[in-house]
């Protein structure tokens, strides 16, 4: 029973991280992403594949290899993550009609989901990566691991909450709610909403990518199947409004 | 061996036309019904795949592919319309509705492929093609059913044309979607505009889920879904929701992959598309065909 608990709190925990992200783009700015999955799957990616020895286990094929140590494939799957995003974003952004925006990014993830499917060399293809080594499995033994992953990704949780809190509550903030709600009154105002959107869907992905590197070393495998726009939706539902702590809550 | 690079090359190209003609079919479809209702329907994919099971089950009576074709085209329409009718329709008039379509017409997109997996069962179908020969068709390599798809598909978009520019309902349909409001106001009746375009879009897709099918002889409850991706990435290169956009997003992106299938490997199909795409969003943000629109954000 408290196994379990622990399991489900700690998923829990990641899901706040990703609802976190996802409500700065979609509560605050009003941007339907329904790529955010693809920012989760590549800080997944790119944290595991930094983090693990080249081709293991024997067979499985995937860049880097690095054997480094968790936080810097944390770092890398961030930095990954958020640099996707200022291409994607620079990319779907243009366009400033909110629907448009639903559509490329719906068609980005897909493809991109497709690709990676494909292309084996990249990060195994559809089989995915398995076995990818969480932080400090030496260290800890049993049930004692359980509750440090907790502890670890509440403390991510809590990094990420007060993040976004004192980004909603800044001039930044109120920007964004300005766009969400009007985006010409916005605009007369001398607010840019191209700049302002990117920023926010930019800080959104990286909390994605924070978050997919924490699922994915607790999973310990991750794969394209588990990529769907379905994903995204179930995301979205979770984190429906604007209320920080509702997002948190629903999930 | 230049001889043979020409071959490839212009090979290439013919299978481009096809899968052009197919994608021109779904992405018209889908643009005409977005401009018109407003709708993004993420379920689009999925009238393509009814309209190819209606033409699957007509044939295992016995019936030819043109009454399949009818058959599709009927299926299409009516999924389509009862789609609206039924649930979207509900959903239209909420404030914040774009992301209840987006939640609505995606859960119809599942409730159809797994409804199609109970009754057909989830193994792919395989339609039958009437055997035949690839011929020479001025510099192309065609079969028979290429042809037939390319023909068809060119009446359907003529048909399309014909409609809009030509008749009182499609003058009807245009104002609907360039202003709704003054369309209501100017005493059109804006809901059986919708609701029949509805019906129609559903037929042109259902037709291009029928050549779907017949290019690709066996397929399961997902084929229309894994064309959705192509469909929407021609919708997008020539402007969602401009008709004529789509076809030439259709031609761009068929032959864009075709030749990238061509000269490089069947896997990097998505990344041309998505390539094609980028390019497009970076120098035309609203598409190829670009007229600005003044339109209160939804």
């Amino acid at each position: 029973m408290i196994d379990f608990m622990l399991t489900a709190l700690t998923y829990v925990a990641i899901q706040s991280v990703l609802s976190l992200g996802l409500n700065l783009q979609w509560g605050l700015t009003g941007l339907l992403n329904l790529a955010y999955i693809l920012f989760m799957a590549t800080g997944a990616y790119f944290s595991a594949v930094v983090v693990s020895d080249p081709a293991s286990p024997p067979g499985t094929e995937y860049i880097l290899g690095l054997r480094e140590p968790f936080l810097a494939g944390v770092v890398a799957g961030v930095l990954a993550a958020t640099v996707l995003a200022v291409v994607v974003g620079a990319v779907a952004l243009r366009n400033l009609r909110a629907d448009y925006f639903a559509i490329v990014t719906l068609v980005i993830a897909e493809g991109t989901q497709q690709i990676a499917g494909q292309f084996r060399g990249l990060f195994n293809g559809s089989a995915g990566l398995v076995a990818i080594p969480q932080p400090l499995e030496t260290v800890f033994q049993g049930r004692d691991y359980a509750v440090f992953f907790l502890l670890l990704c509440i403390g991510c949780v809590m990094v990420c909450f007060v993040v976004a809190e004192w980004l909603r509550k800044s001039p930044f903030g109120r920007a964004l709610r300005a766009l969400r709600e009007d985006e010409e009154a916005a605009s007369a105002f001398g607010r840019n909403p191209y700049t302002l959107k990117l920023r926010a869907f930019v800080i959104g992905a990286s909390m994605a990518g924070l978050g997919g590197s924490l699922l994915g070393a607790y999973v310990t495998a991750f794969a394209p199947a588990g990529w769907g726009v379905a994903e995204t939706l179930l995301v979205l539902v979770c984190s429906s409004s604007e209320a920080l702590a509702t997002a948190l809550v629903r999930c | 061996m230049e001889a043979h690079r020409v071959n490839v090359l212009l090979h290439a190209i013919g299978f481009g036309l096809v899968t052009a003609a197919i994608i021109a079919t779904s992405a018209v479809a889908f643009s005409l019904q977005y401009a018109v209702t407003d709708v993004p329907n993420f379920a689009h994919g999925e009238l393509l795949t009814v309209a190819a099971y209606a033409a699957y089950e007509t044939q295992q009576h016995g019936l030819g592919l043109a009454i399949g074709a009818a058959a599709g085209a009927t299926t299409g329409a009516a999924v389509a319309y009862l789609m609206y009718r039924l649930v979207l329709r509900g959903f239209v008039w909420k404030s914040s509705r774009l992301v209840y379509t987006v939640a609505v017409t995606a859960g119809i997109s599942l409730i159809i492929q797994n409804g199609l997996g109970i009754l057909f069962g989830n193994a792919e179908v395989t339609l039958n093609l009437p055997s035949d020969q690839a011929r020479h068709v001025g510099p192309f390599l065609w079969t028979q059913t290429d042809i037939t798809v390319i023909l068809g598909s060119l009446v359907a978009l003529a048909t399309v044309h014909l409609t809009l520019r030509h008749t009182p309902f499609g003058r009807a349909q245009r104002a609907v979607a360039d202003n709704r409001e003054l369309a209501r106001a100017s005493g059109l009746r804006i809901e059986r505009v919708i609701s029949l375009t509805w019906l129609m879009a559903g037929a042109v897709a259902g037709l291009g889920g029928v050549a779907l099918a017949t290019s690709r002889s066996t397929f399961g409850p997902l084929l229309g879904n894994s064309f959705l991706l192509v469909t929407l990435a021609a919708a997008i290169v020539g402007g969602v929701g401009r008709v004529y956009g789509a076809m030439i997003g259709a031609l761009t992106i068929g032959l864009v992959t075709e030749l990238s299938g061509a000269y490089f490997n069947a896997g990097y199909k998505q990344v041309a598309a998505l390539a094609v795409l980028t390019l497009v969003l970076l120098v035309r943000p609203s598409g190829i065909l670009q007229v600005q629109r003044t339109r209160a954000e939804a």
